[in-house]
């Protein structure tokens, strides 16, 4: 009995031809087997460069993409394991090169490309994109360093443009309290990738531009491809920077991610952690800073002091000061003894003025006698204002003088005295004060205290 | 000249800088130095005023405009 050889099922992949020349029809699975082997062999290893369109990735971690170009495509895949080693992010519109083999995959009749290693081939659209921009912005000038605006010592305010939920605020923040824990930070919140996130980073940066307390900017995000960073190109972007009155830090991604922002901002920091560290001094080298100038100064001045001091003492000792000393306590003898003589002159008046009323008391009363006594008790109280009156003026005349006198003392003052050219010489040892030429020997040097300074010289002969 | 109360911290300190150091030349006249001193004192208290009167405050702008406590920074290492 001639019947069909019975069908084996495929194993590991592996069947037998089928043989043609049974001449009967081939069940699907048969054909497409044929297909498949056809195409694994004619195709076991090729390159082939197209754009990637459709990407998606399934949670067991494979990427499925298409590979197309103007006229055709062609569904794409890569593996777990090599999609974990791809060191560039997979995104439509990305012109690749890839390698690996053709298969069928028979359950939906489909060929697929099985990638094995897939690299960036030339520029993608974001990539000519990005040309194109930086041209533009070169051109411009925007770039130039003569832009860049200094960053304030101790900013009042620090705004933040960000996403509040994202690494980069925590970054931020974290170095920036540590380094200044009494900082003030105003946080405008922003989204940072997809759709309308470059309007709205630019409306945050004019939102904290326009306020005054607000000093300085910090811009940014944490790492990511160049699609994720994608806003920081955007013209609204880097357009809000370029205008922004306040000094801008740029903070995106790490190290390797260049942003137009980054170009246009006054200050790059490589990564958000730096731009905490840029935007503050440290609080505790400021305080420190603070204080031991304020050491510097009260030692200085304290020296300086000492010094005046010891001069004024040498110069009190001298006779400019003994002898205005004296014409003051002379002058003011003199207003005590002019006193005293007053107050004998109109105490007389007055006693003599008792005395005749306690005469005319002694005398037999009568109306008339009564009259006197009035008059004279009138002419008694006129005579003591006279002599009130006179004390004053008098007492007037003495502060007068020792008004006077007191700017007399004052120009004789020892640095007005140096101001009039004098001068005191010491020795440059031991600060003695010369007031002999015996003091000096020849080859000594010696220092003359002028009233603005000092001139250092040596003795030539004594 | 500005007014005293324009002058940012930067420029205070700047300026308590130059007097420590015009000091330190040691080339001035008593009484020009006792100015310059009282002027470096009246700097350091109001450096030492701008300092103390720091406070921390990290705020966010709601959409309303209105400013909140941000508490986002403050996580795992919340040493404050």
């Amino acid at each position: 009995m001639d019947s069909p050889p019975p069908r084996r099922r495929a194993l590991f992949g592996y069947e037998p031809p089928p043989s043609a020349s049974d001449g009967g029809p081939l069940s699907v699975t048969e054909l497409a087997q044929r297909a498949r082997r056809f195409l694994e062999g004619e195709f076991a290893s090729v390159a082939v460069k197209g754009e990637i369109t459709d990407v998606s990735r399934s949670q067991r971690g494979h990427i499925y993409f298409t590979l197309k170009d103007a006229n055709s495509q062609i569904p794409a895949v890569l593996w777990e394991g090599a999609a974990r080693s791809l060191d560039f992010q997979l995104q439509n519109g990305l012109e690749v090169v890839a390698r690996g083999n053709l298969t069928l995959y028979a359950p939906r009749g489909r060929f697929q490309f099985i990638c094995q290693k897939i690299t960036p081939a030339g520029e993608g659209l974001l990539e000519a994109k990005f040309r194109a921009l930086t041209a533009e912005y070169e051109a411009k000038g925007w770039f130039d360093e003569s832009l860049k605006k200094p960053l304030p010592f101790l900013p009042r305010v620090i705004g933040i443009v960000t996403s509040p939920t994202g690494a980069a605020i925590h970054d931020i923040l974290e170095t920036l309290l540590r380094r200044h824990p009494r900082a003030s930070v105003l946080l405008a919140p922003a989204k940072v990738q997809g759709v309308g996130a470059s309007e709205d980073i630019a409306r945050a940066i004019r939102l904290l531009d326009g306020r005054d307390d607000v000093e300085v900017l910090i811009v940014g995000r944490g790492g990511g491809s160049l699609e994720d960073l994608w806003a920081f190109n955007e013209p609204a972007v880097v357009e809000a920077i370029r205008r922004a009155r306040t000094p801008v830090i740029s903070a995106v991604g790490h190290e390797v991610d260049v942003t137009l922002a980054d170009r246009v901002a006054d200050v790059r920091a490589l990564t958000p952690t730096r731009a905490g560290e840029v935007v503050v001094p440290e609080l505790e080298a400021l305080i420190d800073g603070v204080r031991i100038l304020r050491d510097r100064l009260d030692r200085e001045v304290t020296g300086l002091l000492r010094n005046a001091s010891l001069t004024l003492d040498a110069l009190g000792r001298s006779w400019a000061l003994r002898e205005p000393r004296r014409m003051v306590q002379r002058a003011s003898e003199r207003v005590k003894e002019l006193r005293a003589a007053l107050t004998r002159s109109l105490e007389g008046t007055h006693r003599r003025l008792e005395e005749r009323l306690r005469r005319l008391d002694r005398i037999p009363s009568g109306r008339l006698l009564l009259a006197r006594l009035v008059r004279a008790r009138q002419e008694v109280a006129g005579l003591r204002r006279e002599m009130d009156g006179a004390m004053r003026r008098n007492l007037e005349g003495a502060r007068a003088d020792l008004e006077r006198l007191g700017p007399l003392l004052e120009s004789l003052s020892p640095l007005a005295v140096l101001q009039r050219g004098y001068s005191i010489t010491r020795t440059k040892d031991d600060g003695r004060i010369l007031r002999s030429s015996n003091e000096a020997a020849p080859g000594d040097e010696i220092v003359t205290l002028l009233a603005d300074g000092e001139i250092v010289s040596r003795v030539e002969e004594s | 000249m500005a007014k005293k109360v324009d002058l940012s911290f930067e420029e205070k300190l700047k300026k308590l800088e130059d007097i420590v150091e015009s000091l330190e030349n040691g080339e001035l006249a008593l009484e020009k130095a006792v100015d310059r001193y009282q002027k470096g004192v009246r700097l350091h208290a109001e450096l030492q005023a701008d300092l103390d009167r720091m406070e921390k405050r990290v705020r966010m702008l709601t959409e309303e405009g209105r400013e909140v406590e941000f508490e986002g920074a403050a996580d795992e290492d919340d040493d404050q």
